[in-house]
């Protein structure tokens, strides 16, 4: 037989054996008979002479080589029928596993699609992006996008990089067959396709020719728009679109599932649509071209040439952007810089780090899982302590005794990980769905073979690490001391003890860790929310608006049709006020322009840089932001006027009062735009997300400075969402053909901005909450354990005139010192845990009071709980039955 | 006449018994008996070292098995020696021979000798 047959004829081998020795004893008892012994005296004589025939036949299988497989195929089964002999202890194994390898695999699931994952283009790992710096301008604008000019001379003079292609927003109003419609893309390079390596579906990629304007009228389809808008009709390549007025031929569709940056992904001030519907080629027209110092407004993407590392690649760019600053005008004489990083950040973006304390988080747990893991196993031996000297003193060697204990924890734990993996599953289809909108990539997560990888790996070790403290305490353990009499309250028991109580101070110290951090991160949302918004937030209605020239022939007739639907949605019921402006607070705002002062005659780099809004009369009155000097802007301004918001007022004439700076004039953009009076200063407010300093401001007249993109502000008595069909009502009625405004309370854009925040802070808070009821566990089962050992101890005690509560306090006492110990030493954790998320932290220190002391409280009064039960019950013995008790 | 368990060197057994099954086909206990019998009694092979042993050899392949009929017409398992076995089996005994040798030699050297 070879080995693979006594593998798997295992019974034929079995009989085999048994009938060879079989014969070997029937030939010795023969030869005893044939000496003249009777059959009963030869037969005992030949059981003499033979030995322990178990013991060859087991000395046999171990010749055989193979004994190590079936024996580990027996502990297997003979797990699988302890584990179903005790299941309580079972199912609190299994579920505590399954929680920590569920938590992690559904964790790292969004780990490896966000930073691991590879991108889904060809040869990702050469794929970069490019931004750029002015050096005198890096305090300000530590990164610009690219100019249309500086691309094209990266593109022309560039050796390392193999292909370079710019991106930057479209958006058109389909008219045509249907509705009109809002349709959002991008305007790229034409070899962007090719050089990312994904070609269209059907139709074909741009054409070289078709980057100039005049042959530019040509679109390639999203996969989804296609899908959405013509129902996956292959015929409509080659057919023509009418986008904005014009039209536009569709030369192909991308694949379902492209991947395109979206929103502030390629570079914060080139923002893009949060999805495609189409793209069509960036064709820079002559205007474009000219700015050298302006139209800082794409975000741009290249592959290194084969060999070419990102050092070479940014110092050829550093000597390229050398040369174009040599061409800058003389009276502006700026440095351009130039910056590789990348692709993959592009997506991954500055979510690492709070992924990174995700996974730290959701590691914690797994550790203090197997903690409890050990201790859990750890009570169990001793109750199975005569099992084991029972099955030592039958001749099982003591190493038999410990594998079997790794296998009963690999069983544990392939259990355990099978249900984690179906947690996993759910897990990771809720991360998804409240996962911040912009954490692209967390869509793509799932069980894919990697994660499947991981939750395998993440269960042997997990089996592994609970499984060796109570193996070598078997191994160390005078087995034989189980089988005397008693020996269950005597050292055995004290030393499984004390490791118990070391094993709940460690759990503890975790604990601790994990829960001072999620109080951190707990605290400084709450301080992100209590941020001074600058305005008033509550029952506020924004609708995004997109009024083209175009569509009322003039600046002036789109002027007067806002105007008459402020007018009109003002009327409507429950308005308590309406206005409009450019740009909302908190939704970031790109539109920044460098203040210069009336006397300027060139651009100093030290002017400072403002966001640039202009507003409707009443815009300040609708967002509540207070008035601080001068007046508000009236309808009909007779000179160019403007707002300032309090910073930019400070910026630009330091140690004056708001009061004196009403008149004066400034230039906003550049030193040759006309100057603006300033009328009036206004209190900052957050323009880019709460958590970042306010953004200077200047506020400037609709009417004098019409913008085709204005958002729609009602401050309304009731729920500003039940508003919305109304203002779409009015919408209609004063133009029919008008795209359809996206609309938004400001509480919902206070909750998208800081969506990410809240995710993080959420997981983290679970995962401690978990941890907390997992140290809970431990800390019962040991004071329980423990109490259950004094059970005579206490009988006694009682019965000498021990009150319950001094029985109640001793227990106690014991129970808490592992606990205060474990606070002690995870107040260190905490420290370190504190240092390594303070870039999270927002208005609260790394070592704030606060969240440590929160923790700290939260978790001695539910130690102090579950110490307290059981020895409430201990307490609560009968003295007589207690001092019987074995 | 003490019976041999462990006293014989490692591989000791193996040799014997392997010298053993070359003559011929040859059952568990016969083996036992045969190692005694030629042994003059010396060397009396315990089951608990036998079975082991064989097992052992037949793993490597020095020792094939086949179930037959036994002289007293009951089934038992034969061992004979595979043509590796019998290759092992020279090698063993010449290194046993050379081993014995060189023993002899030293217990026989005469003082002042060296």
């Amino acid at each position: 037989m070879n080995w693979w047959q006594r593998l798997t004829h295992r019974d034929r081998m079995e009989d085999r054996l048994s009938a060879e020795l079989k014969h070997h004893f029937d030939c010795l008892v023969a030869d005893g008979i044939r000496a003249g012994l009777t059959e009963p005296e030869a037969r005992r004589a030949a059981r003499l002479e033979f030995g322990g025939l178990t013991q060859v036949a087991e000395d046999c299988r171990e010749a055989r080589g193979t004994l190590w497989l079936e024996s580990a195929g027996a502990d297997f089964r003979y797990a699988l029928r302890t584990l179903r002999r005790a299941p309580g202890f079972s199912c609190a194994v299994i579920a505590t596993l399954a929680l920590g390898i569920g938590a992690n695999t559904a964790i790292f699931s969004v780990v490896y699609a966000v930073l691991l994952k590879p991108l889904p283009y060809v040869r990702p790992a050469e794929l970069v992006a490019i931004d750029t710096h002015l050096r005198e301008m890096r305090d300000r604008f530590p990164s610009l996008p690219v100019t249309a000019a500086a691309f094209t001379e990266f593109r022309r003079s560039s050796r390392k990089l193999a292909g370079i292609a710019a991106v930057g927003p479209a958006g058109f109003t389909m008219t045509g067959d249907g509705e009109p419609e809002r349709v959002f893309g991008a305007r790229v390079s034409a070899n962007l396709f090719s050089m990312l390596g994904v070609m269209p579906e059907h139709g074909r990629a741009f054409l070289p020719e078709e980057d100039h304007p005049g042959r530019d009228h040509v679109v390639i389809l999203s996969h989804d728009f296609w899908m959405r808008r013509f129902a996956g009709d292959p015929s409509v390549v080659g057919r023509g679109l009418i986008l904005d007025g014009a039209r536009y031929e569709v030369v192909g569709i991308m694949p379902a599932g492209f991947l395109f940056p979206t929103g502030k992904e390629l570079h914060p001030l080139a923002p893009l649509p949060a999805y495609d519907d189409l793209w069509k080629p960036i064709a820079f027209s002559a205007a474009e071209m000219r700015g050298q110092l302006e139209g800082w407004d794409y975000g741009v993407m290249a592959r290194l040439a084969p060999g070419a590392t990102i050092a070479r690649a940014n110092q050829e760019l550093d000597s390229i952007c050398a040369a174009i600053s040599k061409t800058f005008p003389a009276d502006m004489r700026f440095t351009l810089g130039a910056r590789i990083k990348p692709l993959r950040t592009v997506y991954s973006g500055d979510v690492r780090q709070g992924l990174v304390t995700l996974a730290g988080a959701v590691a914690l747990l797994l550790l203090i899982a197997c903690v409890n893991l050990a201790n859990l196993l750890l009570a169990r031996l001793g109750s199975r302590g005569r099992e084991f000297a029972t099955r030592a003193a039958l001749g099982a060697p003591r190493l038999r005794l410990v594998r079997q204990l790794l296998t009963e924890c690999l069983t544990i734990a392939f259990v355990g990980g099978a249900a984690g993996l179906a947690l996993a599953e759910a897990g990771t289809r809720a991360l998804i769905a409240m996962a911040p909108g912009d954490l692209t990539g967390v869509r793509a997560a799932g069980l894919s073979a990697p994660v499947l990888w991981f939750a395998a790996l993440a269960s042997i070790a997990t089996a592994i690490a609970f499984g060796l403290l109570p193996a070598w305490q078997t191994a160390r353990r005078d087995l034989h001391e189980n089988l005397k009499e008693g020996a269950r309250s005597a050292t055995s028991g004290r030393r499984s003890g004390r490791m118990r109580r070391a094993l709940v101070a460690v759990e503890v110290a975790l604990s601790t860790g994990l829960l001072a951090v999620a109080g951190l991160l707990l605290h400084s949302f709450v301080q992100v929310m209590h941020v001074d918004k600058g305005f008033n937030a509550e029952r506020v209605l924004a609708a995004d608006l997109d009024l083209p020239e175009k569509r009322y022939g003039s600046a002036r007739g789109t002027a007067l049709f806002l105007s008459r639907l402020v007018d009109e949605v003002r009327g409507l019921p429950s308005v308590v006020s309406a206005a409009a402006v450019s740009a909302l607070p908190l939704t970031g705002d790109y539109n920044t322009r460098m203040i210069c002062l009336e006397s300027d005659t060139k651009i100093l780099p030290d002017r400072p840089v403002a966001s640039y809004r202009v507003v409707t009369p009443g815009y300040f009155g609708t967002m509540e932001i207070p008035l601080l000097a001068g007046r508000l802007l009236a309808a009909e301004e007779p000179a160019p006027a403007a707002l300032l918001s309090a910073s930019l007022a400070h910026k630009l004439w330091p140690g004056r009062a708001p009061r004196d700076v009403l008149g004066l004039r400034v230039r906003p953009g550049g030193a040759d735009v006309d100057p603006v009076t300033v009328v009036g200063i206004v209190k900052d407010v957050r323009g880019d997300g709460l958590e970042k300093d306010p953004l200077p401001t200047i506020y400037r007249p609709y009417a004098q400075e019409p913008f085709e993109s204005m958002t729609l502000v009602l401050r309304t008595a009731r729920d500003p969402g039940a508003l919305a069909p109304a203002v779409r009502a009015t919408v209609t009625k004063l133009d029919r053909n008008l795209a359809m405004p996206n609309m938004h309370t400001m509480r919902q854009i206070i909750s998208s901005t800081v969506a990410r925040r809240r995710f993080q802070m959420t997981l983290v808070l679970l995962f401690a909450a978990l941890a907390l009821v997992l140290a809970a566990v431990g800390i019962y089962g040991v004071t329980s354990y423990a109490v259950s050992l004094q059970t005579q101890e206490i009988g006694l005690r009682m019965a000498l005139g021990a009150g319950q509560d001094e029985v109640i306090r001793g227990a106690l006492v014991r129970g808490m010192r592992p606990v205060l110990l474990g606070i002690a030493a995870g107040l260190v954790t905490a420290c370190t845990g504190a240092a390594l998320v303070r870039s999270l932290l927002f208005g609260v220190g790394a070592l704030d009071p606060l969240a440590f002391g929160g923790a700290v409280t939260v978790l001695l009064s539910v130690a102090a709980v579950a110490c307290y039960v059981p020895a409430r019950r201990g307490s609560r013995l009968d003295p007589v039955s207690a001092l019987r008790a074995e | 006449m003490k019976p041999v368990k462990s006293d014989l060197p490692q591989g000791t057994l193996d040799l014997l018994i392997l010298r053993v099954v070359s003559l011929g086909p040859i059952h568990g206990y016969a083996i036992a008996q045969r190692i005694q019998q030629i042994s003059r009694d010396v060397l009396r092979v315990q089951q608990g070292s036998l079975y082991p042993a064989l097992h052992r050899l037949e793993n490597r392949g020095w020792l094939a098995a086949e179930w037959k009929e036994s002289e007293t017409g009951r089934e038992a398992k034969f061992y004979r020696a595979t043509a590796a076995g019998r290759r092992q089996l020279q090698a063993e005994t010449d290194n046993w021979a050379r081993l014995a040798e060189a023993v002899g030699l030293i217990l026989t050297v005469e003082r002042g000798a060296l």
